[in-house]
């Protein structure tokens, strides 16, 4: 070696030199180089234990060849690695064939069975044949270890993947090996099923069928399978994903491990949940409203009477009239054409492509971190959601930044969540306070040393639904004047929200936002409300407000998958094609563009949203000369000026996505003044916020998540149950200025004292009535019944 | 400090001069266990704990030494000697240490894990009389799974055995997995015609025979 | 059939050589020189490899064997094979083990009867039988389902209406077929794998392969010992 770099390091691999990096594993240095070391329990995104020995080379330091496990041992100068020598070759065929030993063999019933590392490295490196003719061991076969994931402890090779994963990767520490020797096997602890967010990646990374997936269990064979690379759109975090579909139908998400953003992890909800894409429920044809009904009709009556309505609106009250609220579900495609339509062909300024529970979409303007950049920066700084709830990648991110590199968390929180553990500093907040919070943190010498340490970086976004956005913004403001260099994730929630924002689906000058369309709409002002996939009267939080307003839009037109609470409401709804039944683009919440991918037919006659929002440009008069989804895509870049280096060749030729620019055109951070109410001592202020399984629609039609959503309860500290006279598990009435519910109360030592957590949108709830959107904060109060 | 334990007049723990005493002068010096029990013969001896190869009377002279012992085949790993007198089974002896160490594994990697658990289970068999003929080499072979290439045993004088000596390759983390094979390596090496007297002899049927064209 | 053996056949046949242009010698291989039409409703014989219309086997106990693993459908060429699997009912399964083979369809429109679905399947629960002469007069027909191909009580292939079948032709539902199977070592001609029987019916070993297989001077000792 003439190289002189220090990171490099020279090494013999089967008798030629090669340059390793400094640190490198000699697994990872030998497949660099060509040679594959068969292995099953390493995982190049976990600790390695070097368990399953399968690894083991012959590694000469001096002392003459050793068997070293090449998954536990980094490169050293002048060593010699031998993979392929007679000993190598003895010692795996040895090894698999004792791990063939007590393997049951079932591959031809077995689910991995085609797919199989084990089946795979028996053929390339065991033995052929068995000398084992002893009774193979035995125990119940699959065992449900939660409701997602069955057990088969025949088929499990004991690798401590799974458990390496829930413990190291996810924290949720809730499978472990238990026994020993020839009987050891996985299992949960008693009365606690294996319950965490993450279950399915332990069956991703299972190197055998022991771990199966309740929704993919006898679905279908490996070879049946046609699959394409995507994007996961259930939250911002964008993970990489395959979908893989069998006779046109969507049967299983792995994940792909993008460096920047997923690691191959993928949380439940977004493995399980395409099972909404095959929903008996999903609608297959527009419907129009009739005296019967809502009934099916064909695309072009239902395109024409959308087109009869915007005429007949834009006539009634002019197009600013028209509001379109939604748009954060489907691609950067379908966002920008609806965005087109909305405010270049019919003229309206009041299309936002956010709820009402995020941040002003000038937050998208600040200076961006990408992942990488908050998972590196020195101190990261939560002012947000609980990210374990809400994007629960990034929690993964973040809680290995925190836990393996030593990063330093301060989070400000109004209630403690997943990463309140990792956290090097918590403090916690009533709703509102946010920036007094800020503050007395800012002058703590102890913070102000640590955030002078190195880069910073702030994930943002809205932790309570029952405050406004100001206090947030305030304190953001306060951090970033604080910190100039610090760098800012927005931890806004939905899909392709940044993607929607950013390519136009938000106000023009003089627009409204969704809360003041919504407000519009309930005095009547709105002649025509557009419900882009979005449903208020269960998404936005003032309940009231979104019951009011849908009542009050003369008319309602709604594009959407299914039929859910507000499109009910409609005049024409339209059928909408789902993720996996269109292609395009999608951006992250870091800005990052990346494809979607088509695998399967659309449901029934619906069509994705860019080529209904074309079809109506056209039947208004204006052509779009939309073909093909590459001609939006096209028109995105040449038009949107973030996007300019967005062109699909790029986002094709780029597997872990392109990264947008930050726009520049989104205006100042300005939060209205904050006018903060005192609390009442006798009240609690009120935080509401989201879990990981709600009664959203896509949930709701997977079969195996729908059931996983809780029910609404308040949780209460219990020093505070106590004061308000009541018990844990009492039902009591719970009441704002706004309207009062029945509800259960359940004992939580997270909660903040004086305040109380509600979640938002579970099955049955009712948080939403004590909700005032317009409120600073919501104040309730506790009554016995 | 050695603990001797097995056919001996006094088992128990003894100080012992390292380099110079020998496992004559431990066995039947009258200042430390005084012979073999009932006057029976030694048969052979474990020098250092149950994972060590075994020695026969051959190795008597050695001194309590670890280079020496190592050079002749075996360890003085924790200084537990075992003494077997001429009336033992050494089948079942080996298949007693095989199980413990097969039950000592913790399960975590494969060799030890599956091979323990495979060695116990043909040499309960070969002990209960049921083994073959074939599974004398199966043991020797599951072990070579356990640890590939020469493993270490005493020489035998009666058998023109030379010594081979320490340490042996493994494929497992720890020595717990090697423990589980040392007994039944060095039993079978050095008495293998007493395993032979224990398993059944069948006459193998040459495949042709059972092929449905020579019924 | 060796390379000159062919040859020769094309050469007689040949025009050159006073050959009669069909290929009457190879009219269905080997086996056909040795068989004879009877009389004016009768087959000719057919060989012993044929493969001609599957059945589905099952274990004595009446227990099926398909498990419904798809490997069948995964190996075949012709794309003719649909199989989906379910789970047993533990109180009252169909096949031994956790699933079976639940819909199980063959459509003969496509079947080029290749036979690696026999090769592929991992519980000899599909074989051939030598049944060749059956005929539809609507293209749904060719769709043999699970409740035709299934073997009945004693073993043998049901006799469909559509299908003509003689007395004695379904003595053996299967050929050799460890002969030709991706783990015929030839050490073990005439062992039987897994079951004592492939389908329905002992058949002995060719008799070419009896006899190399006795002249070979390594004899290699059974894997299955007690097996007759």
């Amino acid at each position: 070696m003439t190289s002189t770099d220090p990171n490099l390091v020279s090494v013999t691999l089967n008798g030629r030199t090669i340059a390793a990096t400094k640190g490198e594993l000699i697994i990872t240095a030998a497949e660099r180089h060509g040679e594959y070391i068969p292995r099953f329990c390493y995982h190049e995104r976990m600790d390695p234990v070097g368990m399953c020995r399968m690894c083991l080379v012959e590694v000469d330091t001096g002392r003459g060849p050793q068997l070293t496990p090449s998954c536990m041992v980094t490169v050293a100068p002048d060593m010699k690695i031998d993979t392929a020598s007679p000993m190598v070759k003895q010692v795996q065929e040895g090894v698999l064939e004792l791990l063939l030993a007590n393997h049951p063999l079932d591959c031809p019933v077995c689910d991995k069975g085609g797919e199989c590392p084990l089946q795979d490295q028996a053929f390339s490196h065991g033995p052929g044949e068995s000398r084992f003719v002893e009774e193979k061991r035995h125990y119940e076969k699959p065992i449900a270890i939660s409701d997602l994931v069955y057990l088969d402890r025949e088929r499990c090779i004991l690798c401590d993947r799974c458990t390496r994963f829930a413990d190291e990767v996810a924290g949720d520490a809730l499978i472990e090996f238990s026994s020993r020797g020839g009987n050891t096997q996985i299992t949960t602890f008693p009365d606690e099923p294996f319950a965490s967010y993450f279950s399915g990646n332990t069956v991703q990374i299972c190197p055998v069928g022991a771990l199966t997936a309740k929704p993919y269990r006898f679905k279908a064979r490996p070879w049946d399978l046609e699959q394409n690379e995507s994007t996961c759109t259930t939250c911002s975090v964008g993970c990489r994903t395959i979908v893989q579909s069998s006779r046109d139908q969507v049967l299983r998400y792995q994940g792909v491990d993008s460096a920047p953003v997923n690691w191959g992890w993928l949380c439940d909800k977004g493995r399980f949940g395409f099972e909404s894409v095959n929903s008996d429920e999903r609608l297959t044809t527009p419907m129009v409203r009739t005296s019967g009904g809502l009934v099916p009709t064909s695309w072009s009556a239902a395109l024409g009477a959308v087109a009869d309505l915007v005429r007949e609106s834009i006539a009634a009250g002019g197009a600013d009239s028209i509001a379109v609220v939604g748009g954060a579900r489907g691609s950067n495609e379908d966002a920008f054409a609806w965005a087109q339509l909305a405010h270049d062909v019919i003229g309206t300024p009041n299309v936002y492509a956010q709820m009402g529970d995020g941040l002003p979409a000038a937050v998208l303007g600040l200076d961006r971190a990408t992942i990488d950049d908050v998972a590196s920066a020195t101190t990261i700084v939560l002012l947000g959601p609980d990210l374990k709830e809400e994007l629960p990648v990034l929690y993964l991110r973040i809680r290995d930044a925190a836990v393996k590199r030593g990063r330093h968390i301060i989070e400000f929180t109004p209630k403690p969540g997943g990463l309140t553990k990792h956290a090097w500093k918590t403090i916690g907040y009533e709703p509102g306070t946010q920036l007094a919070a800020v503050e007395a943190a800012l002058a703590d010498p102890a913070v102000a040393m640590q955030l002078a340490k190195g880069p910073v970086a702030i994930v943002a976004g809205r932790a309570n639904l029952a405050e406004t956005s100001t206090a947030t913004v305030l304190a953001l403001q306060a951090i970033l004047a604080a910190v100039p260099s610090a760098k800012v994730l927005p931890a806004l929630r939905r899909g392709n929200v940044v993607g929607a924002l950013q390519v136009g689906v938000r106000p023009r000058p003089g627009g409204l936002d969704t809360t003041g369309v919504l407000q519009a709409a309930a005095a009547g002002r709105i002649e025509c409300l557009v419900l882009l996939g979005a449903d208020p009267l269960a998404d936005f939080p003032d309940a009231d407000l979104a019951r009011r307003a849908i009542a009050g839009a003369r008319r309602v037109i709604a594009v959407d998958t299914f039929l859910s609470a507000s499109s009910l409401q409609a005049d024409v709804v339209l059928a909408a094609s789902a993720v996996g039944e269109k292609g395009g683009t999608t951006t992250n919440l870091e800005g990052r563009v990346t494809s979607l991918g088509r695998r399967v037919t659309a449901t029934g006659t619906s069509r994705p949203d860019w080529m209904i929002a074309s079809g109506i440009a056209g039947l208004l008069g204006t052509e779009f000369g939309y073909r093909s989804i590459a001609d939006v895509t096209a028109s995105i870049a040449a038009r949107v000026e973030s996007y300019a280096n967005v062109t699909a060749t790029a986002v094709a030729s780029a597997p872990d996505g392109v990264l947008a620019a930050v726009p520049a055109d989104l205006g100042p951070l300005v939060p209205p003044v904050l006018s903060l109410p005192d609390r009442n001592s006798y009240d609690f202020r009120l935080v509401v916020s989201r879990r990981l399984y709600d009664d959203a629609v896509s949930t709701r039609t997977s079969p195996s998540l729908a059931h996983l959503a809780g029910c609404m309860t308040v949780h209460v500290n219990p020093l505070d149950i106590e004061r308000a006279g009541a018990h844990d598990g009492a039902e009591v009435r719970l009441s704002s200025a706004r309207a009062g519910i029945i509800v259960t109360v359940e004992s939580d030592a997270t909660v903040l004292r004086g305040t109380v957590w509600v979640p938002f949108n579970q099955p049955g709830s009712t948080i939403g009535e004590l909700i005032d959107c317009t409120a600073a904060v919501t104040d309730v109060r506790i009554e016995n019944i | 400090m050695v603990a001797v334990s097995g056919h001996v007049q006094r088992p128990g723990v003894y100080e012992i001069v390292n380099g110079t005493t020998t496992f004559r002068d431990l066995i039947y010096g009258q200042e430390f266990c005084g012979g073999i029990r009932n006057g029976n013969q030694l048969k052979a001896f474990v020098p250092g704990g149950g994972s060590a190869p075994w020695f026969v009377p051959d190795q008597l002279d050695l001194p309590f030494e670890g280079r020496l012992v190592g050079a002749a085949g075996s360890m003085l790993g924790s200084g537990a000697v075992m003494v077997m007198d001429h009336t033992t089974d050494i089948p079942a002896a080996a298949l007693t240490l095989t199980r413990f160490y097969a039950h000592e594994s913790c399960g975590k990697c494969v060799p030890c894990r599956e091979g323990g658990t495979w060695l116990e289970r043909i040499l309960s068999r070969v002990v209960d009389g049921k083994g073959t003929e074939a599974d004398l080499d199966q043991l020797l072979e599951v072990g070579a799974m356990i640890c590939p290439g020469a493993f270490p045993h005493a020489s035998s004088e009666e058998l023109g055995l030379e010594a081979v000596p320490f340490p042996y390759k493994m494929t497992t983390i720890c020595f717990v997995g090697p423990s589980a094979y040392a007994p039944v390596h060095s039993a079978l090496t050095l008495f293998r015609a007493e395993f032979e007297a224990k398993i059944v002899k069948r006459t193998m049927i040459p495949v042709t025979a059972m092929a449905g064209g020579e019924q | 059939m060796g390379y000159f053996e062919g040859f020769g056949v094309t050469m007689r046949q040949h025009r050159l050589f006073g050959g009669k242009r069909v290929t009457t010698s190879y009219s269905g291989g080997r086996q056909a020189k040795k068989g004879k039409i009877h009389g004016r409703d009768e087959k000719i014989d057919k060989p012993e490899r044929l493969h001609g219309r599957h059945v589905l086997n099952r274990y004595e106990d009446g227990m099926e064997k398909c498990i419904g693993c798809e490997l069948c459908a995964g190996v075949c060429p012709a794309k003719c094979i649909y199989v989906r699997g379910a789970d047993n009912d533990p109180e009252n399964p169909t096949s031994p083990g956790e699933r079976f083979g639940f819909v199980y369809e063959i459509n003969y429109l496509r079947c080029i009867h290749c036979d690696l679905c026999v090769e592929a399947c991992p519980t000899e629960a599909i074989t051939e039988t030598k049944m060749f002469e059956f005929s539809f007069t609507d293209r749904k027909d060719a769709i043999y389902t699970k409740a035709e191909l299934v073997v009945d009580d004693s073993g043998k292939p049901q006799r469909l209406a559509w299908e003509d079948w003689r007395d004695g032709e379904d003595e053996h539902t299967s050929g050799w077929m460890r002969a030709t199977s991706a783990s015929g070592d030839a050490h073990f001609i005439g062992e039987v794998g897994w079951s004592n029987e492939l389908g329905y019916g002992l058949r002995q070993p060719e008799a070419k392969q009896l006899e190399a297989d006795r002249s070979k001077s390594v004899r290699v000792l059974s894997r299955n010992e007690g097996h007759q």
